[in-house]
């Protein structure tokens, strides 16, 4: 077996090599083959493993990108009540979509592909790269994500439902140590992503940067920078003009910036802190509902089989009650469980919503300073 | 589901669980329960066997008033068919069957009651909770895959009904004391084609041992518990 695992990862090795371009040179991850003494029945032999495209040096900063992952929509739409019975636990939820994204940024930043990769409390229509998205399955056994990423031009890269079922050993310790749950999903994105950019030539890459900076600084200073950008025919943001190279107001708007990456890389540690305390509480509820799911279907197979007693008989009542009587405990079971996550979860959770918060706030009232200051300093320059 | 409709639905239940052949509890066992509308059922109650019913009993009663019955009916119209012994059997081996099930559905022995403003649960030992959401008086309709609920008060009982395929229809109305000391569940189980089977309950409260610790179950090291508070 051991001899297998090193004759696939030469494999998974050549694969990977020869799928990236050759411009940019990469290696594959080699990590989850470099554990391999693992009893022999758990040895991980899955097919359809997604590899990550992964470069070894940084990209040129022409090509590298910045992404801003918008914490995602929870998918928990409906009320109360109809979501208890789809078996969605709001709470849950809620922690996911704030995990979830960060699991994304974890697989983008191992590519290498990018610049800076942050998960964004709200949206930001500036950011030069922008993920959002919305939680459409998280049931331990499947994810299902609807992902979109647009650039700073309104251009949508991508709008693409991601899915995947976890393998049975998926929850097993030895295989998370290998690979984490659901990592295919996270590689795949990345991936997609990375095949989107090689698409775009370094000009086309350099005008997403442009036009991100400049709707930052027309969001900031509208007066200013409005009519540096304007919309083409098909609703695309477009530069009517540049401002000088040694443009003062752009030279502030910079440091602006530089001010707003400082909070969001600290709201950034939050959530990172967020998914490591997470990260084993999450892996047992994903496990417990997994299993309850393939009990379910053993359960309702064995129905299926059952002879039917005759109708209106104390057995067929009985097997009616019973059916209905296990649906309930079933759910109570899963609530149990939703609670327990929430037990643990909830302090971090809130504590992290407490530090969002104030910081969202602290931020805001920076930028309105900042932005009552550069005002200032306009009107100074162009005069009454 | 509109609210008078549901009001109407509440009412038929009502109205139907009073028709029934059977008394509901002997008189002495007749709970008098005072306003205000809502009761706070909230406890631990352990099931009475001296005052709930003997379904064996209750079966034998039954039995004999059909037989009864049977006879007069013979006796007025020599003619009629209806309800000769054999009739009697078949339709007495239908109340069987409903109080076997009345039986098997009430058998927890406790009963831990959590109440606010706003819910109740009713967890029941070896049985699934029964979970009433109060929406300002207005019954709560849950409907699932395997059958429905519906909940709401009626004066000053609890009503829980639920209805599951092939008409099989189940009602619990619960009531309490005045004294709050005994609470009384009565079951009717009910099936088109049969007789409805009412089962009572009796219950009184006792309070488990007290503990000077508080628990709290979290999902990777179980119940966590502490003294003097989480």
């Amino acid at each position: 077996m051991r001899r297998l695992l090193i004759m696939l990862a030469g494999v998974t090795f050549a694969a990977a090599t020869l799928a990236q371009p050759p411009e940019e040179a990469t290696e594959p991850t080699l990590q989850r083959w470099q554990t391999l003494d693992q009893p022999q029945s758990l040895a991980p032999v899955a097919p359809a493993r997604v590899e990550l495209m992964v470069r070894a040096t940084p990209p040129p900063p022409q090509r590298a990108l910045e992404i801003g992952l918008v914490v995602l929509d929870p998918g928990t739409g409906g009320d109360s009540l109809s979501n208890r019975q789809q078996g969605v636990f709001e709470d849950v939820r809620s922690a996911e979509s704030r995990y979830l994204p960060f699991a994304l940024r974890r697989a983008l930043v191992d590519s290498n592909q990018w610049g800076a990769v942050r998960v964004l409390p709200g949206s930001d229509p500036g950011y030069e790269l922008l993920v959002s998205g919305r939680i459409l399955v998280s049931n331990g056994a499947e994810l299902s994500l609807a992902l979109t990423v647009r650039d700073s031009l309104d251009t949508v890269w991508l709008e693409k439902t991601y899915s995947m079922v976890a393998g049975e050993n998926a929850y097993l310790e030895a295989e998370r140590r290998l690979r984490r749950p659901f990592q295919d999903l996270y590689h795949e994105f990345a991936n997609d992503l990375y095949q989107l950019k090689r698409e775009r030539s370094d000009a086309e890459l350099q005008r997403i940067r442009e036009v991100s900076e400049l709707r930052y600084a027309a969001d900031l200073l509208p007066d200013a920078f409005r009519s540096y950008l304007g919309r083409d025919e098909s609703g695309l943001i477009s530069v009517q003009r540049l401002p000088a190279r040694d443009d003062p107001m752009i030279g502030r708007i910079r440091r602006v910036r530089a001010q707003e990456y400082l909070f969001i890389d600290t709201t950034d540690e939050q959530y990172a802190e967020l998914y490591t305390e997470m990260t084993p509480v999450y892996d047992l509820w994903r496990q417990y509902l997994r299993e309850q799911l393939a009990y379910r279907e053993s359960w309702e197979a064995r129905l299926a089989e059952r002879d039917t007693p005759r109708r209106g008989s104390y057995e067929a009542m009985k097997q009616t009650y019973n059916n209905y009587k296990w649906e309930k405990i079933q759910r109570e079971e899963m609530r149990t469980l939703a609670e327990g996550f929430d037990n643990e979860v909830a302090p971090t959770a809130m504590e992290l919503e407490g530090t969002v918060v104030q910081l969202s706030g602290s931020l805001d009232q920076r930028y309105r300073e900042w932005r009552d200051l550069l005002r200032q300093i306009y009107q100074l320059e162009t005069g009454p | 589901m509109s609210r008078p409709i549901l009001a109407a639905l509440l009412a038929v239940l009502v109205s139907a669980c009073a028709s029934e052949p059977e008394a509901p509890a002997a008189p002495e066992q007749k709970l008098v329960l005072p306003t205000p509308l809502m009761k706070d059922f909230s406890g631990h109650w352990e099931m009475d066997y001296g005052r709930s019913d003997n379904v064996d009993r209750k079966l034998r009663s039954l039995y004999r008033e059909m037989q009864r019955n049977a006879q007069r009916v013979a006796r007025g119209d020599q003619r009629s068919r209806i309800m000769s012994p054999e009739l009697v059997n078949a339709s007495f081996g239908k109340v069987v069957d409903m109080a076997r099930m009345a039986d098997m559905i009430t058998d927890s022995q406790v009963l831990d009651i959590e109440q606010s403003a706003d819910d109740i649960e009713i967890r029941r030992e070896n049985n699934f909770t029964l979970t009433c959401v109060f929406n300002d008086g207005q019954p709560e309709l849950v409907i699932d895959e395997l059958g429905s609920e519906i909940c709401g008060w009626d004066a000053q009982q609890l009503l829980f009904r639920i209805a599951l395929p092939d008409g099989l229809d189940i009602l619990h109305r619960v009531s309490m004391s005045e004294d709050r000391q005994r609470l009384h569940v009565a079951t009717t189980v009910n099936r088109r084609g049969a007789s409805p089977f009412t089962l009572n309950r009796f219950y009184f409260r006792f309070d488990p041992l007290p503990e000077d610790y508080e628990c709290e179950y979290t999902l990777s090291r179980g119940n966590v518990c502490q003294t003097g508070g989480l």
